[in-house]
């Protein structure tokens, strides 16, 4: 005890301060514990037979997958699923988008054998699939004597599925049937006798007639802000003005003088749009759409119009019409978003995962979610469905998108030619940079990202 | 057993746990700073400053540092003198100061995403309760966010109006500790209070004007939650920060490589501002 309190009144005693001899034995002491301390972990942890936390075992199996309407959807088919196949258990872990993410690509990239089944957007298939991050879905259905009933899915959705794009092996199975579509006030359309939009410039005419009329607030909005939201966008005017971002052998950049037309294009349609709109995101264009405060968006997504015509909770139900995303120089051509479940090629658990998969894919559940939750469905069966369309009015649509839809660049890339792309469009929009500039500098951005760099 | 040998057995398990969550870590991002080493292409191999090279030559990231340097000053500059100006103004006589304190600290007391939630809401262009308030007065509404001119400094409005109460806090408890007999002498020797605040009060704080100086200047240069909730460093990149800068290249890219690299000379920068306070907290 005396020794205690002679340390607490080292200076006290008047013992003289530590000098430099003293530190430096601190410092030693101190690097040394470091290094007994890591190694005593590394030790620790290279010792056999130690579970990892959360790793299932049996029939239990571990979900990685998304929150908002996706957890919805999905903890109503893991319910489903749990009851009619008792002995089998599905833990999911919802999480935002860019958090499910960053969880999915460390836990691939770890060889974690912590989830059975991960929950993936369709531009991280490439990448997941390069690095041989997930299980062979066909082969692991032949070991298992399951057919696969690849028939009543559109073809892009299994080819997306695949890696490489088209040829490859199937990695990832479609669950979510995200496309875009084009919504607009039927009602102000009618009134104005002005025809279903077929066309970009058919949407530009719309324009100018509706902000005459001044019967809505706005006329179009749309997302903005830059990086992803402004890129996907833009995409579908972008295609139907016959640009491309990147070419089809994904070595170089494709833009070209198409793309600087619609990015000149997207600046006519900014003079209709509220003010801010380089800074909108998804709430800003969803709220408006079904707020009655726009008559029409370049982008609408499922998920955004699933309680559209809900009075509850939207102002215009019954008044919005659907159809596909409109052309120009080439058909419509809707941006896939298709979410697809698929399996960690380090799970103890595939053949269960893959049961829960084509369960969760059959056309008896897409139908079940479709009508319960406002699932948009990956089936064209579903699509055709009069009890599903009956009640979410915008199925056929969105099953007629998906057959057209074209999905982003399949390279690994992707997500930093997206960010330079979406960055140089919301310039664009901001007054900034002019669109031929823009291009020209998003060209040899890419083109490095492309060649490694 | 000595006494100084038991000092430094007692004092070794923070050392370590210091070292293991500060050396180690810095060492790691220097070493993968070396590196070009992406998480999702594959890639690792030795490339020496390479990634310093092409960080320095990267427009965005160039933009980044001035965005954080301006935001930084500004908003340092701002809290210290509010902070100080209400701190006095609290350090008078006045009635109902245990009321007045808890309210004046209360935006501090919100987490960010709180904050910035509510601000964006405020800041609408169309329906944001600050323009319309504008509006009601005469005035036209401002684009708050989504103006390039203005985007930053609605920032730095934002972050002075959350961290404003912890230097007005630090600046409270500097004038309370400051003998009443010096304010009694300036009194009998006939000081104006002008005089008085900067013959006294302003060299008595100067301790506490450099710890909140180096404070906020350490915390705003780290700034990403504010940006990356209301702006996504937009509109135009006018709110890019070094930080938001970091975590896109290293969680979005997985380009570990230069996301190290842009770390170590965040931290470079850092060490730089903090060095002026440690020299003299040294030298005093």
């Amino acid at each position: 005890m005396n020794v205690f309190f002679s340390l607490l009144a080292y200076n006290t005693d008047g013992d003289p301060m530590p000098g430099r001899r003293d530190f430096i034995k601190m410092a030693v002491l101190g690097v040394g514990g470091f290094v007994v301390g890591v190694g005593a972990g590394y030790y620790l942890g290279s010792i056999p037979g130690q579970q990892q936390v959360g790793a299932p075992s049996g029939y239990n199996l571990s979900a990685l997958g998304r929150d908002a309407e996706h957890q919805d959807i999905n903890t109503a088919v893991i319910d489903f699923f749990s009851r009619e196949n008792p002995g089998y258990r599905v833990d999911y872990s919802p999480l935002a988008y860019s958090p499910l993410y960053d969880k999915t690509v460390l836990a691939l990239q770890q060889g974690s054998s912590a989830y059975d089944l991960v929950y993936m957007d369709d531009p991280w298939i490439p990448q997941f699939g390069e690095r041989g991050w997930l299980a062979d879905l066909e082969d692991l259905a032949k070991q298992e004597g399951i057919g696969l009933d690849l028939g009543d899915f559109s073809s892009v959705l299994i080819d997306v599925g695949r890696h490489p794009y088209r040829s490859g092996k199937l990695v990832a199975f479609p669950q979510m049937g995200n496309v875009q579509i084009f919504a607009y006030r039927k009602d102000v359309f009618d009134r104005l006798g002005i025809p279903e939009p077929k066309t970009w410039s058919d949407v530009l005419n719309a324009c100018e007639k509706i902000k005459a009329s001044q019967l809505v607030e706005y006329t179009i909005a749309f997302r903005g802000v830059k990086g992803n939201p402004v890129a996907t966008a833009f995409q579908p005017i972008l295609y139907a003005f016959g640009g491309k971002i990147v070419s089809d052998d994904l070595r170089k950049s494709a833009l070209d003088s198409k793309a600087v037309e619609a990015l000149e294009f997207l600046l006519q349609l900014k003079k209709y749009a509220p003010p801010g709109v380089e800074n909108f995101n998804t709430p800003d264009v969803r709220d408006r759409m079904i707020g009655g405060r726009i008559a029409m968006s370049t982008e609408t997504w499922p998920g955004w119009i699933k309680d559209a015509d809900n009075p509850a909770v939207s102002k215009v139900p019954g008044l919005l019409a659907y159809t596909t995303t409109p052309g120009e120089r080439t058909k419509t051509s809707p941006l896939l978003g298709v979410w697809y479940w698929g399996i960690p090629a380090a799970s103890r658990n595939k053949s269960a995962a893959l049961r829960y998969i084509l369960y969760s894919a059959s056309a008896r559940m897409q139908k079940i979610m479709a009508i319960l939750k406002g699932l948009p469905p990956v089936r064209s069966s579903v699509g055709r469905d009069p009890d599903a369309s009956a009640l979410r009015r915008w199925i056929p649509i969105q099953v007629q998108s998906l057959a057209v839809a074209v999905p982003r660049p399949r390279t690994p890339y992707w997500p930093k030619i997206e960010d330079i792309f979406g960055s140089y469009v919301n310039q664009v929009l901001a007054g900034v940079v002019r669109p031929s500039d823009a291009v020209a500098k998003m060209s040899e951005e890419i083109d490095k990202v492309l060649a490694g760099g | 057993m000595k006494t100084g040998s038991i000092s430094y057995i007692l004092v070794l398990p923070s050392l370590a746990l210091m070292l293991f969550t500060t050396v180690y870590p810095i060492i790691g991002v220097l070493y993968y700073s070396l590196y070009s080493y992406n998480i999702v292409t594959g890639e690792f191999r030795f490339s020496g400053l390479n990634e310093y090279i092409e960080l320095l030559r990267d427009p965005l990231f160039l933009t980044s540092i001035r965005n954080t340097v301006m935001f930084s000053i500004a908003a340092t500059v701002l809290q210290t003198i509010l902070g100080l100006i209400i701190a006095v103004l609290v350090n008078q006589r006045i009635r109902g100061k245990r009321y007045i304190i808890p309210i004046l600290v209360l935006p501090n007391m919100f987490s960010v995403v709180v904050v910035s939630s509510m601000w964006k809401l405020m800041l609408d262009y169309e329906t944001g309760l600050i323009n319309h308030i504008l509006k009601s007065l005469g005035f036209q509404p401002l684009p708050w966010l989504t103006s390039m001119d203005l985007a930053l400094f609605s920032i730095v409005l934002i972050d002075t109006w959350q961290w404003t109460p912890i230097c007005f806090l630090i600046f409270y408890a500097g004038l309370q500790s400051i003998p009443r007999e010096l304010y009694e002498a300036a009194i009998v020797d006939g000081a104006s209070s002008v005089r008085t605040f900067t013959s006294i009060t302003l060299p008595m704080l100067k301790p506490y004007i450099a710890l909140v100086l180096l404070l906020r200047s350490i915390d705003t240069f780290r700034l990403f939650d504010k940006v990356y909730l209301l702006t996504g460093g937009g509109p135009a990149n006018s709110t890019e920060t070094i930080s938001l800068y970091i975590f896109k290249t290293g969680l979005v890219f997985w380009d570990i490589g230069k996301a190290s690299a842009a770390s170590f000379i965040m931290l470079i920068l850092i060490l730089a501002i903090s060095a002026l306070y440690i020299r003299r907290s040294i030298l005093s």
